[in-house]
């Protein structure tokens, strides 16, 4: 039995987790609909921001440098990185240079990619998840399960349990109260820090603008107090203009949400506050290679609104975790293919093909399609030994379906099969998932094709 | 040019290390991504996106934003001019036992001379402007004009320079905010082709702070304020 | 008119009611259906499985067969799905894409063939009780079947159908998925198929071969006998075998 199909079977009897991702995921869903049927055209909006992402990504250098240079005019310090180490040292260098020991974090998947958290800690600084799901994790030392929601996978109940334990809070199963303790409690770290960091949903290249879309307020407390405030933010988020901006904001807290604008939309100029200094850390991290992958530069169009995880039947059953990798469900599956191909020969095997995630998806990235394509890559990473099994029965079927009298002596073969080695094909079936509880499908007793050519032959055609 | 002499301080000790990193990172990054595109750029469509009738009898800008405001949670006061919007707001702070209300004390809130009005009325209530010497985190009531009204979405277009004046509307409490009837636009679209952005920190405010990450459920008020008050002057409240 | 028909493998060995319906559904319309036997497999399950060469052959295969003039009609959105969509990412040779350019625009699933041309218009099948769909999701999203399937279903007198807003949720089948990962597989479709019960449904009606099988699989699977039949909206409108009803 492979290692994905016993986490699965461990993800499915964990009876905690299916209460938690079932709640919050129905609860997800149905305003997702609700938010979309408020607006006009929905298909005609979509199409138009993928056309944007689409021209946006596509000239993303110019793009790029333009923001670089009206941020340099303004006194914005704009840092380079190819990777993780890069990141690391222009982190490094920031804290000692600022003298920085206590840090506050906004939620930022870029950031979980680089191990950011880490990455601040070993500069010499404590560092505190700011966001509210993201310090749950933090506290349990867990890795977060979705890209917007982080602790989807626990239950009002097991936040109580950790926040009791961990965080030094009377325990409590009610969400206000947890949220609000962690409020309270960060209130003290947002007004000591010396030191800002949060992502970015949109850099702005015409203005120079950063955008922040957020609803709890720890974004805005991100720049709003410490005198350093450092952005870490992939280079794919690049807009041309302001416009293009407005547009997507139409559609990504009606996909990630289900609202029409989330509590705090904050447009950043190009210049630091007074008395603030600014880092924008534009990170490579993989995506110049995507870039350069043919149709899977599309998934650089991704906005990260989280709607194909929320729609997708096999998350909604196995959570973030079983994915093993930063970014879960459809887009994850499909980007871990590309910058990840060791992580993903598993995970690629969690998608039914369905196709839920290509259709919500706000900026149309064919994500099932992507999956297909990379599960043909993948296949030079699996173990050899069953991708050769896999392929001599692939081979087997395709010798088969060449001919038809093969077809015909294929079908007499199963049928012989089942006859004669009952229990070799019960064993098989067993293996396979297709006895008891799923019965296996018994071959017709007459074939479509021998119907037809009887039918023929008795002439009761018109 | 103080500007260019606090970055170039700063870069002074940024050192040359870093330098050589960010411009050969630079120049990595871009050897990847440097290709033509020949797409033609897409001009976004410049309507707004909602659905026009979503209600049987159509609402007028102002219903529909009070619309959005109630379902965004978000209180709302229309008032005739400065003597009632003092007057409806001092009674508030006193109902609510403020102590200290800080004021971004700018544009209208100037013509309207909303900081003498509520500390004649609020004897008992220190009422300070920003840069006054009261740390934001220490008041109770943060008070801040706007610079637009989005009726589409139920928006409040906030504005500022500084991180004072950034924080009068995020640390405090009870957040409220002074609107003129004139600042309401249909949508983000209208609001931006007549506010270019002049390089301005914005923040488009649609309620109060919360957060739904424990089980989906929603809870107002975490870090930001959990009460946002809009105080609408109507239309001739100069007159009055 | 004329029309050739594709029965893919799985219909035509687990499942030869679907194409017996929906050659009597056709002919009722009028329509004169061929058959060509040496068609067998569009070669999804190679591709699906990451294995496009094994593919290749079989869509080469599928395309010469299927050179004709008339259109091509299929009651399964899946293989016609892979048959449109798929086969532009595989490896084919010139003379066959120049055949796939032509396939894709003569291929049509069952339902869009029907109603297309309103060919259906007047038809009227009779059936009773309650029916639950289930929108098979290549039919659903890759041949945009939901208005088709439903206008089509309009056509049966007499029954009552019944779509939720799950409906359009996946089973938990997808072709190799329900074998790598068959508990997960079956967790979904159990899922599933509780909330079609908790209809009291007289048929459960579905638009693709492999999710019959998987829900079949698992009805069948259950304890107790009073059952509903796992069917493909042909055969509401045109089985004899499912009782009485049927097309006229
Ligand atoms: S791939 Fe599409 S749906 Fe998924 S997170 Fe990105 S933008 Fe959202």
């Amino acid at each position: 039995m492979s290692g994905l199909r016993d986490t699965v079977q461990t993800k499915l009897a964990d009876a905690g987790l299916q209460e938690a991702l079932g709640r919050a995921l129905a609860s997800s869903n149905a305003k997702l609909e609700t938010a979309l049927s408020e607006l006009d055209d929905v298909p005609a909006l979509k199409d138009a921001a993928a056309e944007i992402r689409r021209h946006a990504v596509g000239r993303m250098w110019q793009l790029l440098e333009t923001f670089e240079a009206r941020l340099r005019d303004a006194g914005t310090t704009v840092l380079w990185a190819r990777d993780a180490t890069d990141v690391r040292r222009y982190i490094a260098e920031i804290c000692s240079v600022h003298k920085v020991s206590k840090t506050v974090l906004s939620k930022t998947m870029v950031g979980e990619e680089l191990g950011l958290e880490q990455s601040i800690k070993d500069a010499g600084s404590s560092v505190i998840q700011s966001d509210v799901g993201e310090r749950i994790i933090q506290l349990a030392q867990q890795s977060p399960s979705h890209i917007i929601l982080p602790c989807i996978h626990l239950r009002a109940a097991d936040v109580g349990k950790i926040l009791h334990e961990r965080g030094r809070m009377p325990y409590s199963e009610d969400p206000a109260e947890l949220s609000r303790g962690l409020g309270k409690s960060l209130r003290q770290h947002f007004l000591g820090a010396h030191m800002g960091v949060s992502g970015a949903n949109f850099l702005v290249a015409e203005t120079g603008n950063i955008v922040c879309v957020e609803n709890e307020g720890n974004i805005r407390m991100g720049y709003s107090v410490p005198p350093v405030h450092v952005v870490v933010t992939g280079v794919e988020k690049i807009l041309p203009t302001l416009a293009d901006a407005r547009l997507l904001l139409a559609l990504l807290p009606r996909l990630a949400t289900g609202q029409r604008a989330t509590c705090y939309t904050s447009i950043l100029g190009p210049a630091p506050l007074p008395g603030q200094s600014r880092y924008v850390i534009l990170v490579d991290n993989g995506r110049s290679d995507l870039f350069g992958a043919g149709p899977c530069r599309d998934l650089l169009h991704c906005i990260r609104c989280g709607a194909c995880l929320n729609v997708c039947p096999v998350y909604q059953r196995v959570g973030g975790h079983a994915y093993g990798w930063t970014y879960p469900g459809p887009i994850g599956t499909a980007m871990a293919s590309m910058l990840a191909p060791d992580e993903a020969v598993e995970s690629l095997s969690l998608c039914t093909l369905c196709g839920a995630c290509s259709e919500v998806c706000p900026v149309r990235i064919p994500l099932d399609r992507l999956i297909l394509l990379g599960r043909a890559t993948a296949r030079a990473r699996r173990k050899a030994s069953e991708v050769r099994q896999e392929r001599r029965a692939l081979r087997w079927f395709r010798r088969a379906m060449s001919g038809r009298v093969r077809y015909r002596m294929s079908d007499w073969g199963h049928r012989l099969g089942l006859a004669w080695w009952g229990g070799r094909v019960a064993a098989m079936q067993e293996k396979l998932g297709w006895r008891g509880e799923r019965a296996a499908p018994e071959p017709a007793p007459q074939l479509f094709r021998t119907w037809w050519s009887g039918r023929r032959k008795r002439g009761d055609l018109k | 040019m103080s500007d260019g002499g606090r970055r170039g301080s700063r870069e002074a000790s940024f050192s040359v290390a870093m330098h050589n990193r960010t411009r050969s990172a630079r120049a990595a990054i871009r050897g990847r991504l440097d290709t033509a595109y020949e797409g033609q750029r897409p001009d976004p469509p410049e309507e707004s996106y909602l659905r026009p009738t979503d209600q049987p009898v159509p609402l007028s800008d102002l219903e529909r934003f009070l619309e959005r405001l109630r379902e965004h949670q978000v209180g709302y006061h229309l008032v005739a001019g400065a003597e009632e919007l003092a007057e409806l707001m001092a009674n508030q702070i006193y109902a609510k036992r403020g102590r200290k209300a800080l004021l971004d004390n700018r544009g209208v809130m100037l013509q309207c001379r909303l900081l003498g009005g509520l500390r004649q009325r609020l004897l008992d209530v220190i009422v300070e402007a920003v840069g006054a010497g009261l740390a934001a985190d220490q008041a109770d009531f943060g008070i801040t004009p706007c610079e637009g009204l989005i009726a589409e979405t139920g928006t409040i277009v906030l504005a500022a320079d500084d991180r004072p004046t950034l924080q009068v509307s995020l640390l405090p409490g009870r957040h409220f905010v002074v609107a003129r009837e004139a600042q309401l636009v249909v949508d983000l679209a209208t609001w931006m082709a007549t506010h270019p952005g002049n390089g301005r920190h914005h923040i488009l405010l649609s309620g109060p702070s919360r957060t739904a990450d424990i089980e989906k459920q929603v809870v107002i008020g975490v870090h930001g304020p959990w009460k946002v008050s809009l105080f609408i002057l109507r239309d001739g409240w100069e007159q009055r | 008119m004329q029309a050739s028909i594709f029965i893919p493998c799985l219909i035509d060995r687990f499942l030869p009611e679907i194409g017996r319906s929906t050659v009597r559904l056709l002919e009722a319309l009028g329509v004169t259906v061929s058959y060509d036997p040496r068609q067998t497999c569009c070669g999804q399950p190679a591709f699906n499985a990451g294995h496009p060469e094994e593919a290749v052959h079989l869509a080469r295969r599928m395309l010469q067969i299927f050179d004709g003039e008339h259109p091509v009609v299929s009651p399964s959105g899946s293989c016609v799905a892979m048959v449109r969509t798929m086969y532009g990412l595989l490896d084919l040779p010139e003379e066959d894409l120049r055949r796939w350019n032509k396939l894709r625009a003569n291929l049509f699933e069952l339902s869009e063939f029907l109603v297309r041309d309103d060919l259906i218009g007047g038809l009227v099948a009779r059936r009773q009780g309650r029916a639950v769909i289930h929108h098979s999701c290549h039919h659903l999203r890759h041949t945009g079947g939901r208005i088709p399937l439903l206008s089509v279903l309009e056509k049966v007198a007499g029954i009552e159908i019944i779509e939720s807003p799950e409906a359009q949720a996946c089973c938990g089948f997808g072709g190799i998925f329900s074998a790598k990962l068959p508990e997960l597989s079956k967790a979904i479709g159990t899922a599933r198929l509780d909330a079609m019960l908790a209809h009291d449904p007289d048929y459960i009606v579905l638009a693709d071969a492999g999710c019959i099988l998987h829900l079949r699989g698992l009805l069948s699977g259950r304890p107790g006998n009073a059952k509903p039949p796992v069917i493909h909206y042909a055969q509401l409108l045109a089985d004899p075998d499912l009782g009485a009803g049927g097309t006229p």
